[in-house]
């Protein structure tokens, strides 16, 4: 599954392939989901509802479903059509960097990368994950970031961000291991967001911030609890 | 970013998906020029994962 987002007026669009159970099934919860749905019309021989948000949804083939805002749906579709198909935006080339074998972030069970300042976007996670310490005016400082999660007995963080500059990259990692000494000296009365800090392992090489950190489940919970 | 979508269902729905790798470079072909980001991840391996389930849901 791929979801890309942003652009100028921040429309995401969601691309699943698969082995989907029934077509049919798929259709009808999906289409419970979207406002007003059911406005049907076919583009370029494909099958497209659309709902009254201006969120549409399609499938291409057998294997693949289109979810997202109306227009990026179409352009897919266009792209669909192109022989070769290739990786032709920057984002695609972006996202086959991401993902080729031979990253480091192929090993992580769901990767992203982020082009736009890092307080818009992944900042937000940032942000709640130092309980507002990494406030967005330090986050904006960073772009292109890239990462991963791994899922096992604990959640393991991996991001590589790039700093504006190398001071900005220098004040990152300080802030960071500041926070990560004063989880380190609460460890076991913190059940916070910063419980888990003492984990991180933060390094900058000139201007790009590497870090990772692992989240024990029950950190995790505390700070998503189950949706009842 | 990602709220106004039903990411949470179609991951659901995508449960018997066999993703890797070689499926998501069947998609990102697709993906918009101007895409600010891109997620990639298996919603199979995510949907047996506890953590995985609960970022779904706060999706």
């Amino acid at each position: 599954m791929v979801v890309a987002g942003g652009g100028e007026e921040r429309k995401s669009l969601i691309l699943v392939s698969g082995k989907f159970p029934s077509k049919q099934l798929v259709s009808g919860l999906i289409a419970t989901l979207i406002p007003s749905s059911g406005n049907k019309a076919t583009y370029e021989g494909v099958d497209l509802i659309s709902g009254g948000d201006g969120t549409a949804f399609a499938f291409t083939d057998e294997q693949t479903l289109l979810v997202g805002a109306d227009p990026l749906i179409r352009t897919a579709i266009d792209r669909r059509k192109r022989k070769p198909m290739a990786l032709q935006s920057a984002a695609a080339r972006r996202g086959a960097a991401l993902l080729d074998k031979s990253a480091k972030w192929h090993a992580y069970d769901l990767c992203f990368a982020s082009s736009g300042p890092t307080g818009d976007s992944t900042g937000c996670v940032g942000q709640s994950a130092t309980g507002g310490v990494l406030n967005e005016g330090v986050l904006k400082a960073f772009d292109r970031t890239y990462g991963g999660l791994r899922f096992t007995d604990a959640l393991e963080v991996g991001v590589e961000t790039a700093a504006h500059t190398e001071k900005d990259a220098a004040s990152m990692v300080k802030i960071m291991r500041v926070l990560s000494a004063l989880s380190a000296l609460t460890k076991g009365a913190t059940s916070g967001p910063l419980g888990f800090l003492d984990s991180l392992d933060i390094r900058a090489d000139a201007n790009i911030v590497n870090f990772s950190l692992k989240i024990p489940r029950a950190a995790f919970d505390a700070m998503h609890p189950a949706v009842p | 970013m990602f709220k106004s979508l039903p990411v949470t269902v179609l991951a659901l729905l995508s449960a018997s998906a066999v993703c890797s790798a070689a499926t998501e470079y069947t998609l990102l072909p697709l993906v918009p020029d101007d895409a600010g980001s891109i997620v990639g991840f298996d919603a199979g391996r995510m949907l047996n994962s506890h953590f995985g389930r609960r970022i779904l849901d706060k999706m």
